[in-house]
């Protein structure tokens, strides 16, 4: 069994993108509780940057052993104020997965997901 | 999030999306599809979702509150359930309830509550793509907060 339990914000991937990935022969159960994430606007490039666009707070890819996963009380935030439109084919969103053993569960309870954007 | 064969509850979630426009930053939980052995089961209750308007948006494409559905075609559920779920769509572009493109067996819509403030002719749980159903969906106490109507079967949203 394996727990990837990732507090208080995760890792840095880029772009100023907080991201907590699990990827590869993960088996187990996978659990994440108790995160707070929040990703900005990326003013920096002038773009919404990883925090908005193409942004996927918590990824888990696709496993071909994992038994479950669990998402309990997390807060996730992404903030697009003062930044242009999204790009509406682009991808925002806080826990992605592709659970691809058979039978596999996924638990989410107790989330909260807040998105903003506003016009400049 | 996308499970091939087994199991997806998602329930007691809150989701909150400002300023939506056209496919991005709407307050919905799951796109996540199965795969074709009909062998999925999903549950989706006691979330809330809203979507508040944010004054400057303007009209903008349609966005669905809660998706029974993968976004793509092929998959296949045994049980999918939409129970207790309470949706504020305080947005001209939200919809409500949206069914597309897969193969459902009992598809259940109990004690949903809509409230479509602020929209056009939202507040409705509704088919897109053409899914499929062996038998025939259920709808019990599923309410249009604004109208006081019973919403009991699939309608129209723009």
């Amino acid at each position: 069994m394996i727990s990837a339990i990732q507090r208080g914000g995760g890792q840095t991937t880029g772009n100023g993108c907080v991201d907590l990935l699990v990827h590869g022969n993960v088996s187990g159960t996978i659990v994440i509780k108790n995160n707070r994430w929040r990703n900005g606007a990326d003013k920096v490039h002038g773009t919404f940057g990883c925090g908005i666009e193409n942004s996927i707070i918590v990824d888990i890819y696709a496993n071909s052993v994992a038994d479950s996963l669990t998402i309990t009380n997390n807060l996730c935030g992404i903030n697009a104020e003062n930044g242009p439109a999204p790009d509406p084919n682009g991808v925002t969103t806080c826990f992605g997965a592709n659970m691809t053993k058979s039978g596999a569960t996924i638990d989410a309870e107790y989330n909260a997901v807040f998105v903003a954007w506003t016009i400049l | 999030m996308t499970t091939a064969n087994g199991t997806k509850t998602l329930t007691h979630n809150y989701g909150e999306g400002l300023g939506y426009r056209s496919g991005a930053l709407h307050g919905e939980f799951d796109q996540g599809g199965a795969d074709g052995s009909c062998r999925a089961v999903v549950s989706q209750s006691y979330n809330t979702v809203l979507q508040p308007h944010d004054g400057n948006s303007g009209a903008a494409a349609a966005a669905a509150l809660l998706y029974g559905s993968s976004g793509a075609v092929g998959p296949c559920y045994a049980n999918y359930t939409f129970a207790n779920n309470t949706l504020i769509v305080n947005n001209p572009a939200a919809t409500g309830i949206e069914v597309s493109y897969n193969t459902y067996t009992n598809l259940a819509f109990s004690n949903n509550y809509i409230a479509p403030v602020y929209t056009v002719n939202g507040g409705c749980i509704y088919e897109v793509g053409n899914p499929s159903f062996t038998n025939s969906p259920t709808f019990y106490g599923n309410i249009n907060m604004l109208t006081g109507n019973t919403i009991a079967k699939f309608g129209s949203c723009p």
